[in-house]
C-alpha cells in the first residue's frame, strides 16, 4: 500500500501545472453542480479558492497563479452574466471575480509559501536523524573503511539516488576497485583533475549528469570520490547542501582515524626503539664486563708475569676461561631470546631426571657463585621428564643466576622440587632483598633489570624472559613471590605433568609444530 | 705503601686488580658493594678507592656522594658506559678521574700513580713545567717551546696553568669554565674549544696525536706532558 501511495504523491508533485487544471476543473464541475443551490457568483468563488489553496499547496506559487488565472476565466465564462460568454455586464459581477482574483493571488502565495517552510522542516529533521546516525556511526569508527561504509548508509537514506565510492590510491582514482559503471569521459576528466590539482582542497565538485563525484577529504589528503547517480534529474540545491554536509563529516571523521592510526603507528615505533636501545645496552654491559676482566687478567699476566707468583698467574688464566665462558652464556641468551621471539624454537623432547637435570645447572652455576651455598632438595620421588632438556636446563639456570647476582655473598639459595597435583614445582629461593610486589610480573618483560640503585647495569634483563618463554613453550609458567620464610625472594617454575608425562602421546602434534616452524 | 680500596660487584674484575695492584706494591681493600664500600672507606682507611658506577645496591654516583662526606683521598671510578653524562656528574660529585670498561691494568696504574702523586705534592707547590722542549714558568709567566718565546694571552696562559696543576689528572668543562670564566659562563663550551685550539696551536700539539693537551670527548681536558724530574 504504501509505495503505492508514496508514488502517486511524487507523480502528482512532478506534474504541478497538470494538477492546477485538473483542480479549475474539478471547481467548475462542483460549482457547476451547486449553482443552483448558490446563485451569487461571489459565493462560487470560495470553490475556486480552495482549488488555487490546493494547487499551492501542491506545486508551489506559480501553478497556483495558473489556477486563479483558469478560475478567474471559468467563473467568468461559466458563471456571470451573459452566461457562455467572456463579457459581464453586471456591475458586481466585475467586483466579485477581480476581488476574487487578488484574494486567489494572495491565499495561493501564501499557502504556497507554508507548503515550502514545512517542505524545508520536514527535510531538515529528517537530514537531522540522518545525521545523528552517521555520527554515531562515525565516532565508532576506527578504520578508513568503517568510515566510508557509515557514509555510504547515511548517503543511501538522505537521497534515493545510488551512491558508490571510488577510493584514490596513491594519487590515482582506484576505478577497478569501485563498485560505480563510471564512463570513460567522466574518468578521464576526474583523473586530469587530479593531475593537475596541487592541492587537494581545490578539486571542486563535478556534476557531469548522470554523475555527480563529491571529493572526499580527510584533511588536506583526497581520501576518495563519493559518486552519486543522478540520472537525467536535476538535484535540488537543498538535497546537494545536505550530501555535502554528510560527506564532510565523514571527512572529519577521517581525518581522527587516520590520527589515531598514527599515534598507535607511532607508539609501536617508540616501543621498537626503547626494545632496540636497552637490547643495545644490555649487550654493551654484558660483554663488556667479562671483557673487562679478561683484558683486564690478560694484561696483568703480560705486564708482571714474572712478578707474579703461579698461583695467581693460574688464577688470572682461570678467570680468563670463566669470562669467556660467561660471554657464551651471554651469546646463547640472545641467541635463545631471537629464537624465542621469532617463534623458531623447536622442542627436542627426550626423558630426563629431574636430579640430573638440576645437577648439570649446579655443574654451571659454580663458576658465578660468590661464596654461596646451594641447597638442591627433591620432595618425594618424581617421574621422569619428556621434556627439551637444554632448554628447560636454560631456564633454571637463569633463574638460579638470577638469584646468585642479587643474594648477597655467603648466602644459601635453596632448589626445591616436588609434584603437586598435575603439576610438577621447581622453586628457587634465595635470601637477597627481595622483588617489590608491583616489579614482579615486568621481571619477566625482555630488558627488564631491577631499577632500585643502579641495578639496571647488573643484568642484562634477558634471563627471565628467557625462562619464562621455555617453560612457556613446555606449557608451563613461571611466578614471582617472597621466599616463604624470612626475606628474599622465591621463583616459581610450573610445569603441567600430563605435558612432562604424556609429552610421548603428544608427540605426534609437536612434530607437527616442528615442521611448521622450519 | 699506599692502601687502595676496590668497590665492584663482579668479582672476576676485583681478582685481577687484586693481583695487579698487590704486584706492584699496593695495600687492597675489596668491597662487593656500595654499603660494603662505604663502611670499608671509614674503617680501613684507605688512601685511594677505585669505584664501579653499577652496583647492584646502591647507584655509584650515590656512592660517591656519601663517600666524599668522609672521604678525601682520591677517587677513580669504573664505567661500563660510554655516556659522557656519567662521567661528567661523576666528576663534579666529587670524583677525580676515571677509566671505561674495558681497561688494562696499566691504564689504572698509571692513573692511580698520578693521582697519589699529586695528593703528595700539593699542587701549589709546582712552579711550572720543563721537559726539555716546553718550559712554563708560572711566576713570570713565561713558557717558551725549543727556546722560542711563545706568547700566550692572560686567559690562555690561565688556561694552561690549570691544567699543568692538574697534573695529568682530568679537568672537565665546568672546572674550567667556572675558575676562569664565572659561573654564568658554564653552558659556554664553545669558548672553550676555542681556547684549546688556540693553545694548542701555540704550544704545536695536534689533536690527533697530542703531546700536551689531551681531550677527553664531552668531559674535559688533561695535561698529559711529563715533568723532567718525575717519572
Amino acid at each position: 500500500m504504501m509505495p503505492w501511495q508514496l508514488r502517486r504523491l511524487t507523480d502528482l508533485r512532478s506534474a504541478p501545472y497538470g494538477v492546477a487544471l485538473l483542480l479549475s476543473a474539478a471547481a467548475t464541475l462542483v460549482s457547476l453542480g451547486m449553482d443552483q443551490y448558490l446563485p451569487r457568483t461571489n459565493d462560487l468563488s470560495l470553490v475556486y479558492i480552495v482549488a488555487v489553496v490546493l494547487a499551492a499547496i501542491n506545486g508551489g506559487i506559480r501553478p497556483a497563479l495558473a489556477c486563479a488565472g483558469l478560475g478567474f476565466l471559468a467563473l467568468n465564462f461559466f458563471f456571470t452574466e451573459p452566461r457562455g460568454t467572456l463579457m459581464m455586464v453586471r456591475q458586481d459581477d466585475v467586483i466579485t471575480v477581480a476581488w476574487f482574483l487578488v484574494v486567489a493571488v494572495v491565499v495561493g502565495r501564501l499557502a504556497a509559501t507554508f507548503q515550502e517552510k514545512l517542505a524545508l522542516l520536514q527535510g531538515k529533521d529528517r537530514f537531522a536523524r540522518i545525521e545523528l546516525e552517521l555520527m554515531q556511526r562515525l565516532t565508532l569508527a576506527i578504520h578508513d573503511e568503517e568510515v566510508i561504509e557509515a557514509l555510504l548508509i547515511a548517503m543511501s537514506r538522505q537521497t534515493d539516488m545510488e551512491c558508490h565510492v571510488a577510493r584514490v590510491v596513491e594519487g590515482h582514482v582506484d576505478w577497478e576497485a569501485s563498485s560505480a559503471d563510471v564512463d570513460m569521459r567522466l574518468r578521464r576528466r576526474i583523473d586530469a583533475l587530479l593531475g593537475r590539482s596541487s592541492s587537494a582542497r581545490t578539486i571542486p565538485v563535478l556534476k557531469r549528469p548522470p554523475w555527480i563525484a563529491l571529493p572526499l577529504l580527510a584533511g588536506d589528503e583526497l581520501v576518495a570520490f563519493v559518486l552519486l547517480h543522478c540520472g537525467d534529474r536535476i538535484v535540488s540545491p537543498g538535497v546537494f547542501d545536505y550530501t555535502e554536509l554528510l560527506v564532510q563529516q565523514a571527512g572529519l571523521a577521517l581525518g581522527r582515524t587516520r590520527l589515531v592510526a598514527d599515534l598507535s603507528r607511532e607508539r609501536f615505533e617508540k616501543e621498537r626503539e626503547m626494545l632496540r636501545s636497552s637490547l643495545l645496552s644490555s649487550v654493551s654491559h654484558d660483554f663488556r664486563t667479562p671483557l673487562t676482566a679478561m683484558t683486564g687478567a690478560a694484561s696483568t699476566l703480560l705486564e708482571m708475569s714474572d712478578a707474579l707468583p703461579p698461583e695467581e698467574r693460574a688464577e688470572l688464566l682461570e678467570s680468563i676461561m670463566n669470562e669467556a665462558r660467561r660471554l657464551d652464556d651471554y651469546t646463547q641468551n640472545l641467541l635463545d631470546m631471537t629464537r624465542l621471539g621469532s617463534g623458531t624454537l623447536a622442542l627436542e623432547r627426550d626423558w630426563v631426571s629431574v636430579e640430573d637435570l638440576v645437577d648439570h645447572v649446579l655443574v654451571r652455576i659454580r663458576p658465578h657463585l660468590d661464596e654461596h651455598a646451594i641447597d638442591f632438595a627433591v620432595e618425594g620421588t618424581l617421574p621422569l621428564l619428556h621434556v627439551h632438556a637444554a632448554l628447560l636446563e636454560q631456564a633454571i639456570f637463569n633463574v638460579l643466576h638470577n638469584a646468585v647476582k642479587f643474594s648477597p655473598r655467603g648466602s644459601t639459595i635453596r632448589i626445591r622440587v616436588q609434584r603437586k597435583n598435575d603439576d610438577l614445582l621447581f622453586r628457587v629461593i634465595d635470601e637477597g632483598p627481595g622483588i617489590p610486589e608491583n616489579e614482579r610480573s615486568a621481571v619477566f618483560d625482555m630488558f627488564h633489570s631491577s631499577s632500585r640503585g643502579d641495578r639496571r647495569a647488573a643484568g642484562s634483563g634477558l634471563g627471565l624472559a628467557i625462562c619464562k618463554g621455555m617453560i612457556g613453550a613446555h606449557g608451563g609458567s613461571v611466578r614471582v613471590s617472597d621466599a616463604p620464610e624470612g626475606h628474599g625472594c622465591m621463583v616459581e617454575m610450573t610445569l603441567p605433568m600430563d605435558v612432562a608425562l604424556r609429552g610421548g602421546i603428544r608427540e605426534g602434534k609437536q612434530d607437527g609444530d616442528h615442521s611448521h616452524h622450519r | 705503601m699506599a692502601t687502595i680500596l676496590i668497590i665492584d660487584d663482579e668479582p672476576q674484575i676485583r681478582r685481577f686488580l687484586r693481583i695487579g695492584l698487590v704486584a706492584q706494591g699496593y695495600e687492597v681493600l675489596e668491597a662487593a658493594s656500595g654499603a660494603e664500600g662505604l663502611s670499608s672507606a671509614a674503617l680501613g682507611r684507605p688512601d685511594l678507592v677505585v669505584l664501579d658506577l653499577g652496583l647492584p645496591d646502591i647507584d655509584g654516583q650515590e656512592v660517591l656522594r656519601e663517600l666524599r662526606e668522609t672521604f678525601i683521598g682520591p677517587v677513580i671510578m669504573l664505567s661500563v658506559r660510554n655516556q659522557e653524562r656519567d662521567k661528567v656528574t661523576a666528576l663534579d660529585a666529587g670524583a677525580n678521574d676515571y677509566v671505561v670498561k674495558p681497561f688494562s691494568i696499566q691504564e689504572l696504574l698509571a692513573r692511580i700513580r698520578v693521582l697519589l702523586r699529586s695528593r703528595s705534592e700539593d699542587a701549589g707547590d709546582i712552579s711550572g713545567f720543563d721537559d726539555g722542549h716546553l718550559r712554563i714558568c708560572f711566576q713570570d709567566h713565561r713558557v717558551s717551546l725549543d727556546g722560542v718565546p711563545v706568547k700566550l694571552s692572560r686567559k690562555e696562559f690561565a688556561l694552561l696553568r690549570m691544567l699543568v696543576r692538574a697534573q695529568g689528572r682530568i679537568v672537565t668543562q665546568r672546572q674550567i669554565l667556572s675558575t676562569l670564566w664565572g659561573d654564568s659562563h658554564l653552558d659556554d663550551t664553545h669558548y672553550l674549544r676555542v681556547f684549546i685550539g688556540k693553545l694548542r696551536s701555540r704550544l704545536k700539539d695536534r689533536p690527533g696525536a697530542p703531546r700536551y693537551l689531551e681531550t677527553e670527548p664531552g668531559v674535559g681536558y688533561r695535561f698529559i706532558g711529563h715533568d723532567r724530574e718525575s717519572p
